[in-house]
């Protein structure tokens, strides 16, 4: 589905520059479970930024299903992360002036659905994460771990092919954890893609493939 | 909608200033056209060389009508004075064109102006109206076997240059005299020619002067020069300063919609990660901003309406009150264009990963200071040069005029009797001092030498009323008045004229007569005289007029004792014209109100435009801080005290608002000087504390409120700024 070729990139920091990836070529099914490893600074954010078209490469080409989309324009690259992609943060990253439903329901907005859909789909998957009585409550209002369901809920909101995860459970505790664990277990099962940066056992256990990050180089698949 | 406010409310504050501004400078521009237009301002009259023969025809209207300088003409003709012998009552026949009360801007009460060339119709004053008809409005009868189709609205007794229509009848071409002493045929020709200049009177006076060689120009603004210079001077300053408050207001919506586009960053990079296109965040942030800045604009504008309620000022509309609204859109889409852009074209990566601009760096970025420091600088340099202006107005105004006396009566003869004796002599003193709230009385004869100008002889008691300003010498006493010695007062002017300077001590001669120069005073509008005269020398001149100046003990007085004036002269003199007493200075008077006016306007200029400067300082200050809460969250939990974070984000918002401050304070006072000047044709010389005290203010109001802002952002909890930082 994914394919990274000879993919660097490099960040300017005043007079400093930094490889934070220095050559990287893996491939992704559509079917993958992939689990992300890597000590700090290793590189494992921006590999994940990367791939999910959140940044473009230095140097290097994406393809996805075959075609290269390292340089398409700002339009396109925009439609694949609202149809291809979904994103889950590390800090869940909500719009605090938004409720629960209009969080989920956003990548709808730009997607062209219409409010009532927007609503109606909002609502249903709020109900699968178990938040049917949070849907009008603000991301202040929330815990940690109902705001990374809520956050699930709208990586999913489009149906995405892939779910790119950023350390999804590294603000909640064990328990909480191991729930949206299962949720992502769920969400493979109907056949998204899942590509998780993790520090934790206990995802990179439950994923069928795991890669290992040393200084932006790929060292162990 | 709750985080939009703080930019609604500052929108709103800048447009609500710049609204003040725009109605105190429409009621200064209406005040000052009332003004203008009351003493004929843009008026001229022209007329041959008074020797010769030569009359203005009908033709001369058109080619001086066809300069570019010369907005309107009317002819005037023959004046035949006419006495009613049962009211004793005296009145003049004027011949005029059509277009006289168009041109003299003179108002009906009762009927209508010339609708052409009649011949058979008559406009009058209020005044022939109510003694010859003993009513006001005798529309459709008959005067002299012409009919009355205009009752002009009375002009008052203090305008004294135009104040004798009262007492005129127009008439266009008036046939072979139907009655003794009418007026003759002009035969289309006139004496004289009204102008009105279409800009500059200057230009328009030249501009005829070359067209008539040798012709006489007496402008109508020549006794009034002063009040319009520096009428027109106040108006500029008002204007400068609704064109500061513009400035400031702009710079602040700037600010305000810049730094809130820009702290959306991380939003920006959320919902470009979930799908948002560049073009889809631009479009919803400068929807955004059109909202932010059109619900700011009209709250502003009700809080306009507001603030001239309650400074009680009249709210003059007009259709610049329509800019605010649209300038503040203006301003607000063009504020987030720019971060629009920036921030909607930065990667989503790097928007969500740094958090806005909720960074150190960010804070520090070098475009947020800069900009940040030009708008505080131009809100300074605006207020310095506003509060500098106010200065040198209001010291002018104070030096010009002086202590204005509002309760000085003037009683004049029967100025257009043709019945023997008119003049007063200093025994009718006694008729007027025998009125109750009568102070003081003292005779005055004016009289007019072709050498040097006008000459005043006054009678004892003059230097009580302090008409003159003494500039140096001495005022005649009134020993030296009654006993003909022969001691004088000349103006400022004529010394300079005539003596090249300083005139005290040497010598005057006029009929024959050598008198010594004991003082010099200012020639200035309450009394444009260039020599001063013990009256006991009036026998030596051909009286041109006479009057009295009265004294009256309290300005609620005034009417009832120039009603008991003119009332005692009639009972005392049943055969003599009406003698006209009016206040002496109410002209002054009026023209001191607006002053005042314009000061006091110009005063909620510089509070107004300080209040919001301060808003500025206050709104930037509110963001900067905001953005640092999270910073704070974690320095209070590794165990900064409040104080030192206080201290610390005092000194940084120093280190972004002082150099502003500097920066607009050297501009302001640099271009100070070229402002004055330029724009209010005075010598440049506010005082150093006018110009210190914006600055001042601005640090003061800088210091309170980065220090409120600073106490309140820490009052939380570490966790809670953590928190709040965070989201």
């Amino acid at each position: 589905m994914i394919e990274l070729v000879g993919v660097t990139k490099t960040y300017d920091s005043g007079k400093n520059r930094v490889a934070a990836l220095r050559g990287v070529d893996f491939e992704l099914g559509s079917s993958d479970y992939l689990a992300i490893q890597g000590p700090s600074g290793a590189g494992k954010s921006t590999l994940l930024n990367v791939i999910g078209l959140l940044d473009e490469p230095t140097t290097g080409s994406i393809l996805l299903n075959r075609e290269c989309v390292s340089e398409l324009d700002d339009k396109r690259r925009s439609d694949l992360r609202n149809q291809v992609f979904g994103f889950v943060f590390q800090r869940f990253n909500l719009l605090p002036e938004l409720n629960a439903w209009q969080n989920v329901a956003l990548p709808g907005r730009y997607g062209g659905r219409s409010r009532r859909e927007r609503r109606t789909r909002a609502l249903e998957l709020l109900a699968d994460v178990g938040l049917q009585d949070r849907a009008d409550h603000l991301p202040a209002e929330l815990s940690g771990g109902e705001e990374q369901r809520v956050a699930i809920a709208r990586a999913v909101f489009m149906s995405p092919k892939m779910i790119l995860a950023d350390e999804p459970t590294g603000n909640l505790d064990s328990t909480l954890a191991q729930q949206i664990l299962s949720l992502f277990a769920e969400i493979h099962q109907q056949g998204v893609a899942l590509t998780i940066v993790t520090h934790e056992p206990s995802v990179v256990a439950s994923a069928r493939r795991t890669i290992h990050l040393v200084d932006g180089r790929v060292v162990l698949s | 909608m709750a985080r939009r406010i703080p930019s609604i409310v500052a929108v709103a504050l800048a447009t609500a200033a710049l609204f003040v501004g725009l109605a105190l400078q429409e009621s200064q521009h209406r005040d000052l056209s009332a003004l203008v237009s009351r003493i004929g301002g843009d008026l001229f009259f022209l007329s041959l060389p008074s020797h010769g023969d030569e009359r203005l025809a009908t033709q001369d209207i058109e080619a001086v009508l066809a300069l570019p300088e010369v907005a309107a003409v009317a002819g005037q003709g023959t004046e035949t004075t006419y006495y009613v012998p049962g009211q004793k009552y005296v009145y003049t026949w004027l011949n005029v064109t059509d277009n006289y009360l168009d041109v003299y801007c003179l108002a009906l009460s009762y009927g209508r102006p010339f609708l052409g060339p009649e011949e058979r119709g008559v406009v009058i004053g209020a005044e022939v109206a109510e003694v010859v008809f003993g009513h006001r409005n005798p529309i459709g009868e008959t005067l002299e076997g012409l009919e009355v189709i205009g009752v002009l609205a009375r002009l008052p007794e203090e305008d004294v240059v135009r104040e004798y229509l009262n007492r005129r009848v127009l008439t266009l071409h008036k046939p072979a005299s139907p009655f003794p002493g009418g007026p003759g045929t002009d035969g289309g020709t006139f004496f004289a020619l009204l102008i009105r200049a279409s800009q500059d009177v200057d230009a328009a006076e030249q501009s005829v002067l070359a067209f008539y060689p040798g012709a006489q120009i007496l402008p109508i603004t020549r006794f009034y020069s002063l009040s319009v210079m520096t009428a027109l001077a106040l108006n500029r300053v008002l204007l400068l300063s609704s064109g500061g408050l513009l400035i400031m207001s702009g710079a602040l919506i700037l600010a305000v919609l810049s730094l809130s586009a820009l702290r959306r960053a991380r939003e920006i990079g959320i919902r470009r990660a979930v799908g948002a296109s560049v073009q889809t965040i631009q479009r919803m942030l400068l929807g955004e901003a059109f909202f932010l800045s059109l619900l700011g604009g009209l709250s502003g504008s009700v809080l306009g309406v507001v603030v001239l309620l309650v400074m009680g000022d009249s709210i003059a509309l007009s259709w610049l009150h329509l800019l605010p609204v649209p300038s503040a859109v203006l301003i607000g889409i063009l504020a987030a264009w720019l971060p629009a852009c920036s921030a909607s074209r930065r990667s989503p990566a790097s928007a969500i990963a740094q958090r806005g601009l909720y960074t150190r760096e960010a804070n520090r970025s070098r475009l947020l200071v800069v900009a940040s420091t030009l708008c505080i600088g131009l809100a300074t340099c605006a207020l310095v040069i506003l509060t500098a202006t106010t200065q040198i107005a209001s010291r002018h105004v104070s030096q010009e005029w002086g202590r204005i006396d509002a309760d000085l009566l003037l009683v004049r003869n029967p100025r257009e009797s043709i019945l023997p004796t008119p003049d007063l002599t200093p025994a009718d003193a006694e008729v007027i001092k025998r009125i109750p709230d009568v102070v003081s009385v003292v005779p005055t004869i004016s009289y007019v030498d072709g050498s040097y100008g006008s000459l005043a002889l006054v009678g004892q008691g003059f230097g009580d009323l302090r008409m003159v300003e003494m500039i140096s010498g001495r005022m005649m006493d009134d020993q030296e008045i009654a006993s003909r010695q022969a001691v004088c007062l000349i103006s400022d002017r004529l010394a300079e004229e005539e003596y090249g300077g300083e005139a005290v001590g040497r010598q005057f001669q006029t009929k024959g007569e050598t008198f010594q120069i004991v003082g010099q005073f200012a020639r200035k509008q309450a009394f444009l005289k260039d020599v001063i005269l013990p009256l006991e020398f009036r026998d030596r001149f051909v009286r041109k007029d006479a009057s009295f100046l009265v004294r009256v003990a309290s300005i609620d007085a005034m009417t009832g004792v120039a009603n008991q004036v003119v009332q005692s002269f009639q009972a005392t003199y049943p055969d003599r014209g009406r003698v006209t007493a009016a206040p002496a200075n109410l002209q002054l008077a009026a023209v001191a109100d607006f002053y005042r006016s314009a000061l006091l306007r110009l005063s909620w200029f510089a509070l107004v435009a300080i209040a919001l400067g301060i808003g500025e300082i206050s709104t930037l200050a509110h963001f900067f801080l905001s953005l640092r809460t999270f910073e704070n969250g974690v320095r209070r939990a590794i165990g900064a005290k409040r104080i030192h974070v206080i201290l610390r984000a005092c000194r940084e918002m120093g280190l972004v608002f002082l150099p502003g401050i500097a920066l607009g304070t050297c501009l302001g006072v640099v271009l100070l000087p070229v402002f004055v000047r330029t724009l209010l044709y005075l010598p440049a010389s506010a005082s150093l504390a006018a110009q210190a005290v914006p600055p001042a203010l601005m640090v003061t109001g800088v210091g309170t409120m980065v220090t409120i802002h600073a106490t309140r952002a820490v009052g939380l909890s570490p966790a809670e700024l953590l928190t709040k930082g965070r989201s």
